[in-house]
């Protein structure tokens, strides 16, 4: 049952990222953006306040965390911008290996404070998989 | 060139967000981590669209030109958020990562199918060796950590 909870996670982030795109038929970058953000924060802003019956605080958080607004435009209008151009498929294919890579990247150094888990050559065939994946899924 | 650089950097500010958004979930809690980022993209995107000299776009006639459908990306978005904090929880590393990821582009290349009315078999084998790569990745991780751990042990067993 919990499988098919995870397989719907990645239908409906699919489908967010599609959708997302769809409005820049409509809409500046910006204007994608700023519709994506506050519908989810009205939503958020209801959820906190009448379900979890919490006071919505941003106090204690690290500096670096007030970082994660201009990290959220960008990633939105990015993935929105290349969505249009090159498909849905190619751009999550593409950014999965991005993904990958800062995440090795992440591991190898220790970055933010996690456990340094040192990048091993066992790792390359399957890197090597994937790219040939995406140049598939590009190419296709 | 340029869209196939961006979404490769878009997965590396994917990556820097979620260890960030973490860290904003264990100071502030999961809800007001994840409303700190909306309520401040809202924000800047707001500025940006006046910036850029695109104000007219939040005009109601405006608007309600774009089909409802289309703004509902966002609900998707925080459906998803619930689904994956369900399921990660009941689930491994190995196992969550491919099934999110075989949801996530068996959506795309439909979708793409339906805008875009591209679907080719090279990308079905494409996104399965995309898949196949990630699942042999997280094997070799799994199996390096149970190594080490038995490493450690064994070095252990020694010293007494």
């Amino acid at each position: 049952m919990y499988f098919l909870f995870l397989v719907l996670a990645g239908i409906f982030q699919g489908l967010m990222i599609s959708l997302n795109a769809q409005l820049g038929n409509y809409y500046s970058l910006f204007g994608i953006c700023f519709f994506v953000h506050a519908i989810a924060a009205v939503l958020l802003i209801g959820y906190i306040r009448w379900k979890e019956k919490r006071i919505i605080t941003f106090r204690g958080a690290p500096w670096y965390v007030f970082l994660v607004g201009f990290m959220g435009v960008a990633i939105v209008s990015t993935s929105s911008w290349c969505t249009l151009r090159i498909g849905a498929t190619a751009m999550l294919s593409l950014s999965v290996i991005g993904q990958m890579l800062s995440s090795a990247l992440v591991d190898h150094y220790g970055w933010f404070g996690v456990e340094k888990r040192s990048f091993h050559l066992k790792y390359l065939p399957c890197y090597i998989l994937m790219l040939a994946g995406v140049f598939l899924v590009v190419n296709g | 060139m340029i869209f196939y650089l961006t979404a490769i950097a878009n997965g590396f500010l994917n990556t820097i967000n979620k260890m960030v958004n973490v860290k904003a979930g264990e100071s502030l809690g999961t809800a007001n981590g994840a409303l700190i980022n909306y309520i401040e993209a809202s924000v800047i995107a707001f500025c940006l669209i006046f910036a850029t000299g695109n104000g007219v776009e939040l005009h109601f006639s405006h608007i309600k030109e774009a089909p409802i459908l289309f703004y509902l990306g966002s609900v998707c978005g925080l459906i998803a958020m619930i689904f994956l904090i369900i399921g990660t929880s009941y689930s491994g590393a190995m196992l969550s990562t491919v099934l999110i990821l075989i949801g996530q582009l068996g959506t795309a290349i439909s979708l793409d199918y339906v805008f875009f009315g591209c679907l080719g078999i090279g990308r079905i084998v494409g996104i399965l060796l995309i898949v196949a790569g990630i699942a042999w990745m997280e094997k070799q991780k799994i199996s390096l950590q149970q190594e080490s751990v038995r490493k450690s042990l064994s070095m252990w067993e020694e010293m007494e």
